[in-house]
């Protein structure tokens, strides 16, 4: 089964980037350039399996995103794997499935992704 | 001191922490991207000539190296705020000088590298944070290497007192002795920037993660004679 991620990056080469590893990695990709994009993807039907999103964004950064996310019951229970610049001194709220502090490997990454994957059911139809 | 002065190294940790915030996307960009080429070469069985091969490893150990100078960077400026956060572990400082000479010796271009000798008679055991102590470690050989002339560089650890004591010493260009007072600030350049590259940041990390540690760094130099640093690091843990 193909699981399709949702990417959340400011960084156009960097989400470009990132896109093209997880293609090449079999999953199916959509991308988000910020917060509020990207709620309007998923308040207009997408339903990814997961959610990989940027803490630091301009506008509405990671942690707004998340609230507003979490806010929507239709949305809130997609799984969201964070990039953090930093590792969070205060937990993030709301809550997210796994943190994942940039620069990192792709090991790290494609096996968080993974096991993210694995104990959460993807939502998608 | 005056107050232009004063206030340099407030804006420089200012700075450092805009600075290491801004580095982390493109040096995770970079490094994942290296490395799913890698992983796709090897996935996909196709052959590269030796030369692209090994200007891709190359490239990956660039990344690497800057992911790795990165969290350094971004540990020191997080950890002005808040001192608490180092998760710590019970560590040999020989084992970890060993292991940080061996993988500079194997990273070294081979027309650079000095002879390096690690002298360690008795474990140097303590609880410290294993990344903070591999890049102090990392730092002062660095140094030593490329300012030493490619005369030998001797790494040392022993139990001094409380503490653990890591001394590492080159036989190099030395420091000029009006520049010693400031060698541990940030973007502080002992030597001309033209004539050896760098940020000026090696020796500023490794002084502020020693006091981290809660312990601190000495320096003896002698220009164009030799440097030894000396890091004492307190075996229980900082304070």
């Amino acid at each position: 089964m193909t699981h399709t991620l949702l990417i959340v990056e400011d960084d156009d080469d960097a989400r470009e980037a990132l896109a093209t590893i997880l293609e090449m990695e079999g999953y199916s990709v959509v991308s988000a350039r910020q917060g509020a994009e990207a709620l309007s993807m998923l308040r207009q039907g997408l339903v990814p399996a997961l959610i990989l999103l940027d803490m630091r964004m301009p506008g509405m950064d990671g942690r707004g995103f998340l609230e507003e996310m979490r806010g929507d019951q239709r949305i809130g229970s997609i799984p969201v794997v964070c990039f953090s610049g930093e590792p969070a001194l205060q937990p993030i709220r709301p809550p997210v499935a796994a943190s994942l502090r940039k620069p990192t490997d792709l090991e790290t990454l494609l096996s968080t992704l993974e096991l993210t994957l694995r104990e959460r059911p993807s939502v998608e139809p | 001191m005056s107050e232009p002065r004063g206030r340099a190294p407030d804006l420089r940790e200012q700075f450092l922490a805009v600075a290491t915030h801004e580095l982390r996307t493109p040096v995770n960009s970079l490094r994942l991207t290296l490395e799913s080429v890698s992983r796709t070469l090897a996935a996909r069985s196709l052959m590269l000539p030796p030369s692209l091969l090994a200007l891709l490893r190359h490239a990956r150990y660039q990344s690497e190296h800057l992911a790795r100078l990165t969290d350094a960077l971004f540990d020191v400026a997080r950890l002005q705020s808040d001192r608490s956060v180092l998760a710590r572990e019970r560590l040999d400082l020989r084992d970890v000088a060993i292991e940080v000479v061996d993988r500079l010796c194997v990273e070294a271009t081979s027309d650079a590298l000095s002879q390096v000798d690690v002298i360690a008679d008795e474990p140097v055991a303590g609880q410290w944070n294993r990344a903070c102590v591999d890049q102090i470690v990392t730092n002062l050989v660095s140094n030593a290497l490329k300012y030493g002339r490619g005369r030998p560089v001797t790494v040392s650890v022993a139990v001094e007192g409380s503490y653990g004591m890591l001394v590492v010493r080159d036989r190099g260009i030395g420091i000029p002795e009006e520049r010693i007072p400031h060698l541990f600030e940030p973007f502080e350049r002992a030597v001309p920037a033209t004539a050896y590259h760098g940020l000026g940041l090696g020796l500023y990390v490794v002084r502020q993660l020693s006091t981290v540690l809660g312990g601190h760094v000495d320096v003896r130099s002698m220009h164009r004679v030799g440097s030894t640093f000396t890091v004492y690091l307190p075996l229980g843990g900082s304070a």
